[in-house]
């Protein structure tokens, strides 16, 4: 059976997979950079930066490989400008749009830590917010157009992960209240 | 003895910066195990689940048999090529090769 799976649909099924997981990983990450900024972290910021690091690198490396696995699919054939380029791919072209421009926000956001020296850490730390909206059109991307959106297991495991980040954004963003 | 004292202090600072330098790794390779399970795991869901991708389906009764007089005996469907296998596209995993790119029927 896998022989068969692996010979008509494994390239579809590797790139089903890989957006699930950096889904998951970028969902994770996002909860644990926003956990980091806050109150209840005192001593644990190494550990909690090691997290956030690993499990925005897992991130990028699924999200490459949910894009380059898609080159492979017999269905779609989809070429190297389709999955790289906004607008590019005539395949719901709005939602894979979406999810292009996301992945980008957050492999460029994501990679520009290491080069935060150069950048300046004052400027890098403001583009580094925004790799929260980079997050946000990754999960619009997939509810939009992810082949398992409708499926209950999905759904299940999305909320498990995307719910607590969102939360913890909509507490960073929202403006806090003045004592009386 | 402030020798004694620093070389104190080094030794136990060392220990401690040895013991956060362990718990980072072992987060890392936590992490990258976790995604690896997970990437397996949500591999096999996929292919136990089955199907190719969402259904795009909408159903509508036909306007001409409507206008004739004529029964339907069913709503016609119309599936958008994401790679369905409950649109009559293929079957679990012994169906055909890929899904028909544009399925319309009108029953």
């Amino acid at each position: 059976m896998l022989a068969s799976v692996a010979g008509e649909h494994f390239f579809w099924i590797t790139s089903r997979a890989a957006g699930i997981v950096a889904l998951l990983a970028s969902s994770a990450g996002v909860g644990v950079g926003l956990t980091m900024g806050g109150r209840f972290v005192k001593g644990r910021l190494p550990e909690l930066r090691a997290a956030h690091e690993a499990l925005s690198l897992t991130a990028i490396a699924a999200l490459v490989l949910h894009a380059l696995s898609l080159l492979g699919d017999a269905y779609l054939h989809p070429s190297l400008a389709d999955v790289a380029i906004p607008f590019a791919s005539g395949y719901h072209r709005l939602w894979t749009t979406t999810g292009i421009v996301g992945g980008w926000i957050v492999i460029l956001l994501g990679l520009s830590y290491y080069v935060r020296g150069r950048i300046g850490v004052a400027r890098w730390r403001v583009l580094h917010r925004f790799a929260a909206l980079g997050w946000l059109l990754g999960v619009i991307h997939t509810l939009g157009e992810g082949s398992d959106a409708g499926a209950a297991w999905f759904l299940l495991v999305a909320a498990a992960f995307v719910l607590p980040a969102a939360g913890l954004l909509l507490a960073r963003i929202s403006p806090e209240e003045e004592p009386a | 003895m402030p020798t004694e004292i620093l070389t104190a202090r080094t030794v136990r600072a060392r220990s401690l910066l040895a013991a956060r330098a362990a718990r980072v790794t072992r987060i890392r390779r936590t992490v990258v195990a976790v995604a690896v399970a997970a990437f397996v795991l949500f591999w096999a869901v996929i292919v136990a689940d089955g199907s190719m991708g969402a259904q795009t389906t909408t159903s509508s009764t036909s306007p001409l048999a409507d206008a004739s007089g004529a029964t339907t005996s069913g709503s016609g469907s119309i599936s958008t090529p994401s790679q369905d296998s409950t649109s009559g596209g293929q079957s679990g995993w012994g169906g055909s090769s890929q899904p028909a790119p544009v399925q319309t029927g009108q029953s």
